[in-house]
């Protein structure tokens, strides 16, 4: 009996057990419920959805014709999505435990709106957002009258072209151009923004997070923003290009070639260009990018790029269109070829001739707050500048987790100038005739490896620079200048200086990502030596014979960390060593470095940071000066207080914020910066009737403030798209006029808003606006002011299908404190170009009311001095152009 | 009183029904078989019209569609110059319906066309509503501006295995789909059978407060059910 009761009890056990075995697996429980309509009513074949908290679906039912419905889930929380035709989507959130869970009945309120927007923003938006990606349909944005990718670009939601000719996404400049997924024009977007036709076009892609071919990093966000235009098959795997060739009167014209080749292992592009109408290749600040691959890369290095007063940079840079006259004759190569999967070669070159002539007229008033000193000049400048760009990089992927890449990079950069300059300031008028000659070599070869690591990135790079600079200076003049002795020359100096800088270096970064925090440890080490001799002919003060070897060595380390989804803090600390070798006097010095950042990532689309960062800048041997250096035919540099071993410790602070809704096709942008230096070089400016001399010299006041607020909005109901900005920008610094100290400020406020019409069909588009700028110098309370305000506006259209037209009309008036004038300009287009037709015809007037001899109203204002200038600008042009498609 | 809210009540019922149309193209990919490579007249596509109201789906042939026999010369694979005819036969409906009723259960297939002599063949079939046994994934894309999510299953038919993967988008709450294609959250909005054929919604269009009367179609031979006509197409009885 005992023996029997305790089988059975046993056997009870035993299927106890199993009877809990599968709710112990699995745990699943089921959920009940009701679907009603607000009459009470039942509602078949509505859709019941559980979600994830990560918005995966994990199971549905639909509801019977009693309007019920029983889901089995595993235990947790989840969200319940209640949905049918017609009716507002209920959503609620559900927990499950260990007992079944019976739902009070589910009502559905009537609602025919909803599916229709559903299928409203479906149709009518062109924009479509996956992941990082945003891709732009391009047709549903175009109105037929574009011709290049410039046009096409802005008629795009949120994409721009700034000033500059660079391509801005949301009031930001992106970090690559990519046409067909390569990189061919670096920072140049202005030749393919002009070259690339817009018929070449398929789609466009804005990429954030971009990563690169080079790039090996798998999670991480790299922070960078590409933009890809891809090519239509039709214009892939062969040669496509045109030939334009325009001509006008008074000898103006322009041949541009562009030359294509999208293939799946090569892309190509040769773009040939010679013309006299101010079309160049670069501005000032693509020179930058190509002669420092720091600047080229936006890595997060520090730029090496030193502005010093010895720099002579090509005018042709900056000049634009206030020149003359003005040719400019170049060519790009740009192929990247791709022969396996592993492999890809990136070459890059630019070649540029240009030649112009300045033609200025400029009133200074020096010390305007003692004592001031008035100079009249007239200025006629001509300058011819060969500039060469060769780059090569080579990038061998090994595996996902390795790469190594050698970077090489030659830039040759030759000008000839003569300065004729008639100075009507003194009595008896004087002549000066100032020829410069400067001769730039740069090498640059890097060669870096990245490897990953278990998801630890690993980067270390070795790297050789090499410049080469050489200056010949001459002044002749009719009279005495610089107060120096010319007892023995007739009013003749002959000036050459030559710099050269050898750099060697070194460097190893490590990071560690784990889920919540990452760690990124750094060293480099740098070796440079720099020399820099100058001596003028039969003057003595004049001969600097400077040698400078600094070693450089850097470490540290950055922590992150991931507050929650949203929020990320950075804090790092760097310590640095200097040793440092001037003229064979050994010096040492260190410093400590810091920086840390919140960023907020909202999601793709609405990112927030600050950051601040303290560092310390060290002097180059260009501040370091000995004896004088002849700048000019009046002005001179010296070294007066700055030591080798000196530091200027600085501070940085920044804040921006961006948000982009692709849905409403709205953005905006804020940044704000803030830059104080404790310490910094600046001069002590000596002036009198013939000379200034600017001593280089420590002073404690240099601040700079600068803040941006920009947004676009394109809206639904009226065809309308409204943009605006307006940014405020201000230095403050002292300086020393005569060892006494002195403020300097300059305040820039500018704005521009525009106004654009998007219809899709319609026979005129109309685009325009108001741009604004005001300059404020600042000399010890002396004020010097331009103002420059230029409503404009922009028609275009097509007359009958095949003849586009195009009318720019611009007026501007510029205010300055003794100057003013007014400049209507008037730019009419023509454009027949048949559909299927290899030919297109032009007719361009540019600024067709001014043929001759007009100038514009400059404000070159500075430390100790106020400058007005009156510059020439390029004559308006009519001509007349033949394009061959192929 | 009581007038007053049957008035209401019977205007809200009419106020609240809704249509939803659209065009589904079918692209032919691939054929069965050994040669799977197809001609660029059977890849042409085909358009459907897509109508939806009251739990009644549509599902209907609009473009011009017929069979076509065309001789092509094929040069012979070892002699030069020696061409032979060869028929290439392209068989396409001219008359394609799906019509599914949830209400009733009731699913019903017409179709007509020429065989290869040429001889026009009708087919009718009435059954209940398939049932698929989905596998949401975790994947989404996007499909004529609708984010859609994957879902994949699997069929027999004709004695072949056929793996299907379909994309539905949650925001459209109707559990139907192309052809006889069904049971997910959401309008089925893309169906890809194998690498043979994908079928995709073009265009969608709602229409508020109005109805659609979906008639069933009338049957043009006698009525089978589809494992009675699997039979008929494999063993011909």
């Amino acid at each position: 009996m005992n023996i029997n009761l305790n089988y059975v009890f046993n056997r009870k056990q035993f299927i106890c057990f199993f009877l809990f075995l599968p709710t112990l697996l699995f745990c699943q429980r089921t959920v009940n419920g009701i679907v009603k309509d607000t009459n009470n009513n039942f509602i078949e074949g509505a859709n019941i959805i559980v979600k994830t908290k990560s918005n995966n679906t994990v199971a549905f039912r639909t509801s019977d014709s009693q309007g019920s419905f029983s889901i089995k889930i595993n235990s947790g929380n989840f969200l319940l999505k209640i949905s049918y035709l017609g009716y507002k989507t209920v959503s609620q959130n559900i927990e499950i435990n260990n007992e079944d869970l019976i739902l009070q009945p589910i009502i559905l309120m009537e609602s025919n709106t909803e599916l229709d927007e559903v299928i409203l923003k479906a149709e009518n938006n062109g924009i479509v957002q996956k992941g990082d990606t945003t891709l732009y349909k391009i047709e549903k944005f175009l109105n037929g009258t574009e011709e290049n990718l410039k046009d096409v670009i802005n008629n795009l939601p949120g994409l721009n072209i700034n000033e500059k000719g660079k391509i801005t996404a949301n009031g930001k400049e992106i970090d690559r151009l990519l046409i067909d997924g390569e990189d061919l024009y670096k920072r140049q977007h202005q030749l393919a923004t002009n070259n690339v036709s817009s018929k070449m076009i398929k789609d466009i892609e804005l990429i954030r997070n971009y990563k690169g071919f080079e790039s090996i990093q798998q999670k991480e966000k790299t922070g960078l923003t590409a933009l890809n235009v891809n090519i239509k098959d039709d214009f892939k795997n062969k040669f496509t290009g045109n030939l334009e060739v325009f001509r006008g009167v008074k000898d103006k014209g322009k041949i541009n070639s562009p030359l294509f080749n999208f293939n799946k292992h090569i892309k190509f592009s040769l773009i040939v260009n010679s013309n006299n109408l101010g079309d160049a290749p670069m501005g000032i600040e693509d020179y930058f990018s190509l002669i420092d691959s720091d600047v080229r890369e936006s890595n997060n290095r520090n730029s090496k790029v030193v502005f010093s007063n010895l720099e002579d940079l090509p005018r042709f840079l900056s000049s634009g269109i206030n020149v003359k006259s003005k040719t400019n004759n170049f060519a790009t190569l740009s192929t990247i070829f791709n022969p396996t999967d592993k492999i890809k070669i990136d070459f890059y070159s630019i070649f540029n001739n240009s030649n112009q002539k300045e033609i200025f007229y400029r009133n200074i008033l020096l010390n305007p707050s003692i004592n001031p000193i008035e100079i009249n000049e007239n200025n006629n400048v001509k300058e011819r500048n060969f500039f060469g760009v060769f780059q090569l990089k080579s990038i061998y992927k090994a595996n996902e987790n390795t790469v190594l890449t050698l970077d090489t990079n030659l830039n040759l950069d030759n000008t000839k100038r003569i300065n004729l300059i008639e100075n009507t300031s003194i009595n008896n008028s004087n002549f000066i005739e100032q020829k410069s000659n400067p001769k730039k070599l740069l090498f640059n070869s890097e060669l870096s490896l990245k490897k990953n690591i278990n998801s630890n990135i690993l980067e270390s790079n070795l790297y050789f620079k090499h410049v080469k600079n050489r200056n010949q200076n001459s002044i002749n003049s009719n009279n005495e200048f610089l107060d120096l002795d010319f007892s023995n020359n007739p009013f003749f100096i002959d000036q050459s200086l030559k710099k050269e800088s050898r750099e060697a270096g070194f460097g190893i970064n490590y990071t560690l990502n784990k889920t919540k925090i990452g760690i990124d440890i750094f060293t480099n080490t740098s070796l440079t030596s720099d020399k820099l001799v100058s001596n003028v002919i039969n003057q003595t003060g004049f001969n600097n014979d400077l040698s400078q070897n600094n070693l450089l060595s850097s470490m540290g380390s950055n922590f992150t960390v991931k507050i929650n989804q949203v929020l990320n803090y950075t804090i790092g600390l760097n310590y640095n060593y200097v040793s440092n070798k001037f003229n064979k006097s050994p010096n040492t010095s260190n410093y400590l470095g810091i920086n840390s950042s919140f960023k907020a990532i909202f999601n793709n689309n609405n990112i927030g940071q600050l950051s601040y960062k303290f560092s310390s800048s060290i002097p180059t041997i260009d501040n370091l000066i000995e004896e004088y250096i002849i700048k000019d035919y009046r002005n001179l540099i010296i070294n007066d207080d700055i030591k080798p071993n000196n530091l200027f410790p600085y501070h940085q602070l920044s804040f921006n914020h961006f948000i982009f809704k692709p849905k409403t096709k709205f953005s905006f942008i804020f940044n704000a910066s803030y830059n104080f230096k404790e310490k910094s070089i600046n001069s002590n400016i000596i002036n009198s009737t013939n000379l200034t001399v600017s001593k280089n010299r420590i002073t404690d006041q240099d601040q700079m403030f600068s803040t941006l607020l920009f947004f676009d909005k394109e809206f639904k109901k009226i065809p309308f798209s409204f943009s605006g900005s307006v940014s405020y920008n201000t230095t403050e610094k002292n300086f020393f006029e005569s060892d006494i100290i002195s403020p300097f400020k300059n305040e820039n406020i500018s704005s521009i808003i525009k106004i654009k019409t998007n219809f899709i069909k319609s026979l005129i588009h109309l685009d325009f606006g108001f741009k604004y700028s005001k300059d404020i110098y600042n000399n010890s309370n002396n004020e010097s002011i331009l103002l420059v305000q230029q409503p404009y506006f922009n028609l275009n259209g097509n007359i009958i299908k095949e003849l586009f037209w195009n009318l720019n009309a611009t007026y501007t008036n510029y205010n300055a404190s003794n100057n003013k004038r007014d400049i209507f300009s008037l730019s009419p287009r023509l454009r027949f170009s048949k559909q299927k037709s290899s030919w297109e015809f032009n007719l361009i007037g540019n600024n067709i009311l001014n043929l001759s001899n007009q100038n514009i109203i400059e404000n070159n204002s500075g430390q100790s001095y106020f400058e007005q200038r009156v510059t020439s600008i390029l004559d308006g042009y009519i001509i007349f152009g033949v394009k061959l498609k192929y | 009183m009581k007038k007053t809210l049957f008035i209401l009540y019977l205007f809200s019922t009419l106020c609240y029904s809704q249509t939803l149309k659209g065009i589904i193209t079918q692209n032919p990919m691939a054929g069965i078989g050994d040669e799977t490579e197809l001609s660029e007249k059977a890849k042409k596509a085909m358009y459907y019209a897509y109508t939806f109201s009251n739990r009644i789906s549509l599902q209907e042939l609009i473009s011009k569609e017929e069979t076509s026999v065309d001789t092509v010369m094929v040069e012979h694979p070892e002699i030069k110059d020696l061409k032979k005819g060869s028929i290439m036969v392209n068989i396409r409906s001219t008359k394609t319906i799906y019509y599914k009723d949830y209400n009733t259960n009731v699913y019903r297939f017409e179709s007509s066309r020429k065989n290869r002599y040429l001889i026009t063949e009708n087919t009718s079939i009435k059954d209940e509503i398939p049932i698929y046994n989905w596998i949401l994934e975790d994947k989404s894309q996007t499909i004529a501006g609708y984010l859609c999510k994957k879902a994949k299953t699997e069929r027999t038919l004709f004695g072949r295995k056929q793996y299907i993967i379909a994309w539905y988008c949650e925001d459209l709450p109707i559990n139907d789909g192309p052809m006889d294609f069904n049971g997910l959250p959401g309008l089925i909005l893309q169906i890809e059978i194998g690498n043979m054929n994908i079928i995709k919604f073009e265009k969608l269009k709602f229409l508020k407060d109005e109805n659609t009367t979906i008639d069933e179609p009338v049957n043009q031979s006698p009525m089978l059910n589809i494992s009675q006509y699997e039979r008929k197409v494999l063993y011909g009885n």
